[in-house]
């Protein structure tokens, strides 16, 4: 019994290593560094704020873009309002040169072809998207 | 709701900041729970009353087989347990079956009925698909069934809703065990530097993934190839299948990472779900890199129930068949994911049957020329998985092989390029998340910042117009 029961084991021991990994391995487990103060909520914290306040600045457009597909109510209304004045407030400081410039070059990317007469057509369908 | 969205944002910077502020645990469960039914209801309210029904079906359940179990040992009376666990199961299939399969069944069913001559229409039911409805089944089940196999603790009925509804995983896994994810619900979660640096980096990474490149192959390439293969030439058909190859990769393993990350921001550890697949030398380690969570949820519930190696070659090949062919099935009610299922079915058995070379120690060349041979059938089964039709999988097939020349290529520079970069992304060292997340953890929280934002904004720069959803959420 206790034989058969051994053999049992090994065969599904076998079908595990033959199918599939270990379960619950997880890729948040990093090796431990004595030099990292592990206590990371207050850290975490600041990187939200700070990353928050940075991407209201320089990422104005995707807040101005996401405002615009909000219904129009009595409470979305002013915020469709105040989303369209900051963004145009950040275009006024420059904000959204980082933003442009990489799009500016992400289009000119898309616009390349192989075929010999086509690049101004890509450019105009990119451009219009 | 969708990950990468100014919506999503704020609503998980709310998340994190109210999860964080309370000090009770049972409270912080009750909110998560209420976040994640705010998650899923923002596709449908109706699909949060399934949640919760699905979630006091596995519960309910448990606890029978459990009342069973005390009944059998203490009046003497056998056989209770058994045929509640059965019932449950069944409980669980007939509301997948239902959601997934009625529509494809009644097909099937009038198609046939039309063949002999009945000519009377069948009572066609306009059934909406719950997101998930798949993920979030399995995982009731398994509860269920671990229970019934005695591999896990009972859990509260908090902490099993929480567990099939925690909503980084709610809609396309990975696949959380009770046995996994409940300890951690038990004990007070506590964020390290290392967890949030991991999450950080993983967000990050996912959000390239499916932004630039999934969803850029996907607008730009492989959607026009496969809507109508007829137009296209065959160089810009095998390399829209490879485009394809490339985008499913990116795109699910970019819901993985996204939902890893967001649950460690949380405090809690998901499992590996992706291990650069393309790598693989046979099926077999495919099955061992991609979706990891779904083939070891079939391979411990299915495959070794059917027998899996204990009882001869014969029944092996019929248990991996039969495990692919269900596993596809699982995807959909299509002929399509069917053909998918049995191509990886019947190649895993052959595999078993033939291979005997050890990968380890076999020559580079030997073991690049298997790599090559098993991407390549990974691919054609993944032309049956992305074609909406069998008819339009014979047509993209027909074209490949017709080697059709056409006088403009869809095909671009850029498409190339991020076809390229999605391949060398499986052929990288495996630690590439570890390294950036290790140097993370170590820098001062302004500096996380910038980097953070400067690639967010280098990803909204190469974003295309809109996000389309995750392939795996009509799963």
């Amino acid at each position: 019994m206790r034989t058969e029961r051994k053999t049992h084991n090994a065969a599904v021991a076998e079908d595990h290593d033959q199918i599939g990994l270990q379960f619950g391995l997880s890729p948040v487990d990093l090796a431990e560094d004595p030099a990292v103060d592990e206590n990371g909520l207050r850290w975490m914290l600041s990187i939200l704020v700070m990353s928050s306040l940075l991407l209201i600045m320089f990422n104005s457009f995707a807040i101005d873009k996401w405002a615009r597909q909000l219904q129009t109510t009595a409470i979305t209304g002013p915020i469709k309002d105040a989303a369209a004045q900051w963004h145009a407030a950040m275009q006024g400081f420059g904000f959204d040169t980082p933003l442009e410039t990489g799009r500016g070059m992400w289009l000119a990317a898309k616009a390349a072809s192989y075929n010999a007469q086509e690049p101004e057509q890509n450019a105009n369908a990119s451009s219009g998207q | 709701m969708l990950f990468p969205t100014v919506t999503f944002h704020f609503f998980f910077i709310a998340v994190f900041l109210v999860i964080w502020a309370l000090r009770d645990n049972e409270w912080r469960k009750i909110l998560l729970l209420i976040a994640s039914w705010i998650f899923y209801g923002a596709w449908d309210w109706r699909f949060v009353v399934l949640l919760i029904l699905s979630g006091f079906l596995n519960w309910g359940g448990a606890r029978l087989i459990l009342w069973a179990r005390f009944e059998e040992a203490e009046a003497s009376r056998a056989g209770l347990a058994k045929p509640i666990f059965i019932a449950g199961i069944i409980a669980n299939l007939v509301i997948l079956g239902f959601f997934k399969y009625y529509g494809f069944f009644l097909e099937q069913v009038g198609a046939t009925l039309h063949s002999l001559g009945w000519e009377r229409d069948l009572p066609i039911l306009s059934v909406i698909l719950p997101v998930g409805v798949s993920f979030f089944t399995f995982q009731g089940m398994s509860y269920q069934i671990d229970i019934y196999r005695k591999h896990t603790r009972p859990a509260s009925l908090l902490d099993i809703t929480l567990l099939m509804s925690f909503f980084p995983h709610l809609v396309a896994g990975p696949i959380v065990r009770a046995s996994h994810l409940v300890p951690q619900f038990q004990t007070i979660p506590r964020l390290t530097r290392s967890m949030a640096a991991v999450g950080v980096t993983l967000i990050l990474w996912g959000l390239f993934k499916k932004v630039v490149i999934a969803s850029q192959l996907a607008t730009d390439y492989v959607d026009p190839v496969f809507f109508d293969p007829t137009a296209y030439s065959s160089l810009d058909l095998l390399t829209g299948l490879y485009g394809y190859a490339v985008q499913i990769y990116c795109d699910f393993s970019a819901y993985s990472d996204i939902a890893i990350g967001l649950a460690a921001l949380l405090g809690y550890r998901f499992p590996w779900n992706f291990n650069q697949p393309y790598r693989s030398a046979t099926l077999q380690e495919f099955w061992r890199r991609w979706h990891m969570s779904l083939s070891q949820w079939l391979r411990d519930y299915l495959y070794i129930s059917l027998g899996g190696s204990r009882y001869g070659p014969k029944r092996l090949y019929i248990a991996l068949i039969t495990t692919m062919l269900l596993g596809g099935l699982w995807h959909g009610a299509s002929w399509n994911f069917v053909i998918w299922g049995a191509i990886h079915g019947f190649v895993l058995a052959a595999e078993r049957a033939i291979r005997k070379t050890d990968m380890e120690t076999a020559s580079a060349v030997y073991k690049f020329a298997n790599v090559f041979l098993t991407f390549h059938i990974v691919t054609i089964a993944w032309l049956f998985f992305r074609s909406s039709e069998f008819a339009t999988s014979l047509a993209f097939l027909e074209g490949l092989f017709a080697f059709k020349t056409a006088d403009t290529l869809l095909l671009s520079p850029l498409s190339l390029a991020l076809i390229v970069v999605g391949m060398s992304l499986h052929f990288f060292p495996s630690n590439i998340i570890e390294h950036p997340a290790m140097l993370l953890r170590r820098a001062p929280a302004w500096c996380v910042a910038v980097i953070g934002v400067a690639t967010l904004l280098a990803i909204e720069a190469m974003a295309p117009e809109g996000v389309a959803p995750f392939i795996y959420y009509q799963f």
